[in-house]
Order: C-alpha cells, then structure tokens, then sequence
C-alpha cells in the first residue's frame, strides 16, 4: 500500500473545497455583464465625493437636492481607480441604492465583493443619498487587460434593479 | 481523462472536480518546484502549493486558451501568488486561512520539499534579487530566469506583445545585473532552472 504524502492530503482539501471554490457553470459567463455603459466615469473618486460633499456643505442640497441628487439618470457614478494589479485593494465609492440594500460588485460577472448602503442621514442637510463604500481585491489570477467591474443594487427610487459599470485596465 | 489536454482540463474544470484532480495529477510537481525557487522553507512552499490550487479553482474563469496555454497561465498565476504571499494581501491570507497546506506536511514530506529547496538556491537568489525590479520588469524576469518560460511564453502569459517583452527584458536584465553586481553575487548567464521547460 502506498504511504499518504503531502501531494495526496492536499488533493483530498481541495477536492473538498471545489464546491465552495468553483463558480458553477450555470453562472453568468466572463463578459456578458449586464449594465447600461457608462461613458462618464470621472477620473478620480475623490471628485465626485468633493463635489457632492461641497455642494451639502454650501447648502444649496436641500431635502428636494436629495430626489435631484438621486434621479436614476443623474446619479454620479460610482468612483473608484481606473488602473489596477492583480491582488491589490481598491474602494469603491457610489450613492442611488436603498438605504440599507446590500451592494453586489462584479468583476467580469464574477463577484468580488458587496457592501450595505448607509441607512443614516449624512451631511448638514442630513441627506440620504444611499451611499455606499465597497472594499474589494482584485483576483490574483486576473490577466492583464481590460475588464469590467459591475455595481448592481436595488435603486432608492423605487427598488429595481440598479446597475452601473465600469472598465478598468489591469497591469501586470 | 489521460487524452484530454490540460487547456481541456481547465476548460471543463466547472463541471467536475475529477477534472481538477487530474490537472492537480499532472502539474503539482511542477507548482512545487515553483515554490521551491522562490520561498527557503517547506512551510512557506506547502502553502504556496496550496494557495495556487485555491487559485486556479477561483480564478478559472480568467483563463483563457486564446491567450496562450494552460502551463503558461499556471505560471503566471504562481507569480502572481507569490508576489501577493510576500505582500501579504488579504485575499491570499484568506486562503492560507482556509487551506494552510503547511499543515498538510509530515516529517518525510518535510524533507523531501528541503531537498527541492536546496537543489533551487540558484533559482532562489535570483528571484530575491528580483524584487528590487519594478513590478513589470519583476514578473517578466521571474517567468523567464527562475521558471525557464520562453521569452515568448512569458509575454503571452503577461498579455503584452513578444516586442514588448523583449525591450523589457533587456532593461531588467540589466537592471537586475546591476543589483546582483552591487551586492557581489554573480548573474547568471543563462536560464538558471534545469527543472521542467513548460510546454
């Protein structure tokens, strides 16, 4: 009889972790997300928090601000870096979901993490914006290229299905 | 199963996991010789093991045979691994977490990995050297002097052009030279692996 060796007690955990680890083949396949493009992606995330942030902060973000802040097609979009590496961290930052709703992000329609919407009021107008902060890591198997990170989350206005996207380049 | 190749294998991988054990069968000594040109001890090379298998179970869906073969992607996935192990990032502490491969060694496998270790301190020194490289050069250089990878073959496994590589590879070349000549160890002339060429 062949004595057990590390190769075969290996092979038996991670036999025992292939459900757990393996996206099943009925999932959604790599580049098919859902999701309207969208073609104004601001550089930087820090703008589009600054921005809203200022606008709260001069007052001109009254609780009407709050419905024009929100309105599905004025939404800004979610921020976050246009280049990264495999393994590393990155935030996303966005607002327009349920106060409370949980946020799904997907790379190339795999997820990578998700994120609950804040439930309390924010600013000095103590605005509700459904805003949300996501903390992911980009797979360590990630090729180097172009690929795209999905947002979806129930919409504040009226709880469908909101769905925004982003490309992103990954470097080697 | 013995007739399918391995870009088959990982192909069908999400439909079975006979299909994982047999790419595991073939490639595992491979992924533990990668581990011993680049960690000097069996502990960090059991997890590196198991943490690229983790990897090739989650990370399926980036492969793509398009872009060059199975072998190549399991490369570059192991680079990436122990580029992240060193980094410590969160995702692969996670899977130390759940698969800590360190305990899966016993006292024979112990020295048996050492013995993989010792034969590799070329290798080793090599890719010590390389961290000093930029974060492009490193994993270029890494997949050509310490896993053997045609210049070719690592730039498809990069995603990058083979002109690309090769400009690349002339400046971390050099670069690596000029870091392995100011801490006086000698560069190697040639590929310093005599292990398995990848396909």
């Amino acid at each position: 009889m062949t004595r057990e060796v590390f190769e075969d007690r290996l092979h038996s955990q991670l036999t025992a972790l292939y459900d757990e680890l393996v996206p099943p083949a009925s999932t959604t396949e790599p580049g098919t997300v859902r999701g309207r493009p969208n073609q104004h992606w601001l550089r930087r995330p820090v703008v589009v928090v600054s921005l809203v942030a200022a606008l709260a902060a001069a007052g001109a973000a009254t609780a009407t601000a709050a419905g024009v802040f929100t309105e599905r097609e004025k939404l800004m979009p979610p921020g976050m870096a246009d280049t990264l590496a495999p393994g590393e961290e990155t935030r996303i930052k966005g607002m327009g979901c349920e106060p409370g709703s949980q946020v799904v992000v997907k790379l190339d329609g795999v997820q990578i993490g998700t994120a609950v919407t804040e439930t309390q009021p924010e600013g000095p107008n103590q605005l509700i914006l459904g805003w949300y902060v996501a903390d992911v890591t980009i797979p360590v198997g990630t090729t180097p290229g172009q690929h795209v990170i999905t947002i979806t989350c129930p919409y504040i206005g009226d709880g469908t299905e909101l769905v925004e996207t982003k490309e992103i380049t990954v470097i080697s | 199963m013995d007739g399918l190749s391995d870009e088959a294998l990982l192909a069908s991988l999400r439909t079975g996991p006979e299909y994982l054990s047999e790419f595991y069968r073939r490639h595992v000594a491979r992924v533990i010789g990668m581990g011993a040109r680049r960690f000097n001890n069996a502990e960090d090379v059991a997890d590196f093991v198991a943490n690229v298998f983790v990897e090739v179970m989650t990370s399926i869906d980036s492969f793509d045979p398009a872009r060059g073969s199975a072998v190549a992607w399991l490369y570059g996935l192991g680079g990436n691994v122990a580029a992240a192990m060193r980094r410590r990032a969160s995702r692969t502490v996670d899977a130390e977490r759940r698969l800590a491969g360190r305990a899966l060694l016993d006292q024979d496998d112990h020295a048996r990995v050492e013995e993989r270790i010792d034969a590799a301190a070329a290798a080793r020194q090599v890719y010590e050297a390389m961290q000093a490289l930029s974060e492009s050069d490193r994993q270029l250089l890494e997949l050509i002097a310490v896993d053997g990878l045609s210049p070719s073959a690592a730039a498809a496994t990069l995603g990058i052009s083979g002109i690309a590589a090769r400009v690349r590879l002339v400046r971390a070349r050099g670069r690596l030279q000029a870091t392995m000549r100011s801490t006086g160890r000698p560069f190697p002339t040639q590929h310093t692996v005599k292990e398995e060429a990848p396909a």
